[in-house]
């Protein structure tokens, strides 16, 4: 009973979130404010992509920025070579970045905790080199740029919004499903999980392939909208942190987590950016560093906290 | 009785350490048997060993007549081996409910079905008014009985339980004794590593003997007290 009333409100909230999301470009914003919340919708993507890994499944990525960089490389290669549509060229993207994980799933997935973070690590690392030197079909560090007739911010501002609603979705399935249940019990404890006839190996896989399949269509997306990207811009390590930052700030483990941790952290690096851009990313890491301190379970913690006194 | 688990000539080294060795042993349906020997005498690696949490260098496995020596631990599991862990592993920040009814989600066709069999796991233990309780939160002699409901709600045919008394004070002995003796009333055969005699000797049908990774005696636990050579290696040549 509780939980279907907690439930219904959840579901409220959401409905009321998406339908002023939809009425937005009603009101005609400037093309600035409609870039920010473009980032912070794509930002959204990212954190739960990472999350749905490290939050639900508690294993911890420093990785993702490869899974990411795949998507941008595939949608825009198979625009240049083949003059696939961007949009369609995004679901190959995620599609790939998903196969990537698969096989990096099935090397790494012995390593556990710190272990499999750092290998996660290397493999990115791995990725972008490989990225930054096959000049001839990646054009190394020069990047690629796209010239793509774009619809309109407008229509760009949708169709990530409805990537958006499509990921909260699946999350949602997840969460409430088998594998939910799973994650959180190898979140908890792996070796217990084996033990209640989880197969954990089988599980991560699945888990890093999902999380990576958006992952890269965020990746699809940023190049397409962005029109040039390179391999510094997409696959080094500060792309990994901010999709971890946007989860934790907001709260790991939680759909609503992400939601909230882009809504904050993408205003605030613009607005500091914009206020000084000489300490942007001091100023920046500050307020990690203070949310991780005071608030160690996100934002979602504090209302948690604030609901038990 | 028809022979439930059956290991044959199993070893296993850990660098030049023989932590079991030449182990042969038969388990029967409906049986508890206690396995018991001094520290680092092999007992919880060849309960790991059993479970699929390592691999035996050689020598094989049988339960039920099925040779299960390579399969992996949620295999073993899903075929009606459940154990529970000398140190309490629970799922710390999940509710006692949630905890037993993702063990038993498993065997189980849905969440709703897995549910009722946690709320029945929990009401044959007696915790049913811990459900809402965050397991972490439990006091220990409570998360050893959530250590054998898990395990229980896999509705294992065999149950291994790793030290399920460490760490219990008396009157949670006295409780626990109760709690094997109706989990063997409901037809599961228990395997068990314990140290403390009391214990051990009143519930167990047959206890097993490991001594530097090997059997040294099986017997009735009548027997077992007054052998020499189990005397010995517990307290030494001058008391045997």
């Amino acid at each position: 009973m509780e939980l279907m009333e907690k439930r219904n409100f959840n579901l409220i909230y959401s409905l009321i979130g998406l339908a002023i999301l939809i009425a937005i470009p009603i009101f005609e914003p400037s093309k600035y404010v409609m870039h920010i919340l473009i980032l912070v919708l794509l930002n959204v993507v990212l954190g739960q992509s990472w999350n749905l890994l490290g939050g639900f499944g508690g294993q911890i990525s420093f990785g993702h920025a490869a899974m990411y960089g795949i998507g941008a490389y595939t949608s825009t290669l198979l625009y240049l070579k083949v003059g696939l549509s961007p949009w369609i060229g995004m679901v190959l993207g995620g599609l790939l970045a998903s196969l990537y994980a698969t096989i990096l799933g099935y090397i790494t997935f012995r390593l556990r905790g710190p272990y499999f973070a750092l290998s996660t690590l290397a493999s990115a690392e791995v990725i972008r080199l490989v990225a930054q030197n096959w000049d001839t079909f990646t054009g190394g560090d020069d990047g690629l740029s796209i010239h793509f007739e774009i619809a309109s911010r407008v229509v760009e501002y949708y169709i990530i919004l409805g990537v958006v609603v499509g990921t909260i979705l699946v999350m949602y399935a997840i969460s409430v499903s088998r594998m939910g249940y799973y994650l959180s019990a190898m979140r908890e404890d792996e070796d217990a999980s084996r033990a209640i006839g989880i197969d954990v190996t089988k599980l991560k896989v699945l888990t890093l392939a999902i999380s990576a399949f958006f992952a890269g269509i965020g990746g699809s997306f940023f190049a397409s909208y962005q029109l040039y990207f390179n391999p510094h811009v997409v696959m080094t390590v500060h792309t990994s942190m901010q999709m971890i930052f946007v989860s934790i700030v907001g709260g790991m483990g939680t759909i609503v987590g992400p939601v909230i941790g882009a809504l904050l952290l993408v205003p605030i690096a613009e607005i500091f950016r914009v206020i000084s851009p000489a300490a942007n990313l001091l100023i920046y890491g500050l307020v990690i560093v203070v949310v991780m301190r005071f608030m160690p379970e996100g934002i979602i913690g504090l209302r948690k906290k604030f609901l038990r006194k | 009785m028809d022979i439930l688990l059956e290991t044959r000539n199993l070893n296993k080294r850990f660098g030049g350490i023989k932590a079991v060795s030449k182990m042969d042993l038969i388990l029967r349906q409906g049986e508890i048997l206690g396995l018991i020997g001094p520290n680092g005498a092999g007992k919880t690696t060849f309960f790991n060993l059993i479970s699929g949490f390592l691999r035996p260098d050689s020598g094989s496995i049988y339960f039920q007549g099925e040779e299960i020596t390579r399969m992996k631990a949620h295999e073993i599991c899903r075929k009606g081996i459940a154990r529970t862990f000398q140190l309490v592993k629970p799922f710390g920040k999940m509710t006692v409910l949630k905890n037993i009814q993702v063990s038993a989600l498993s065997k189980s066709q849905s969440l709703k079905q897995a549910e009722s069999i946690a709320l029945e796991t929990l009401d044959f233990l007696n915790l049913l008014q811990f459900k809402e309780k965050i397991a972490g939160e439990m006091p220990v002699g409570y998360l050893k009985l959530l250590e054998v409901a898990k395990a229980l709600a896999t509705q294992p045919k065999l149950l291994l339980l790793d030290e399920p008394i460490a760490g219990l004070n008396p009157s949670e002995v006295t409780r626990f004794v109760e709690v094997v003796r109706k989990i063997q009333n409901r037809g599961v055969t228990i395997f068990l590593v314990e140290h403390v005699m009391r214990f051990i000797m009143p519930i167990c049908d047959r206890l097993v003997v490991m001594h530097y990774g090997e059997k040294i005696a099986e017997g009735p636990p009548a027997q077992i007290s007054k052998d020499p050579t189990v005397i010995q290696a517990y307290l030494g040549v001058s008391y045997a």
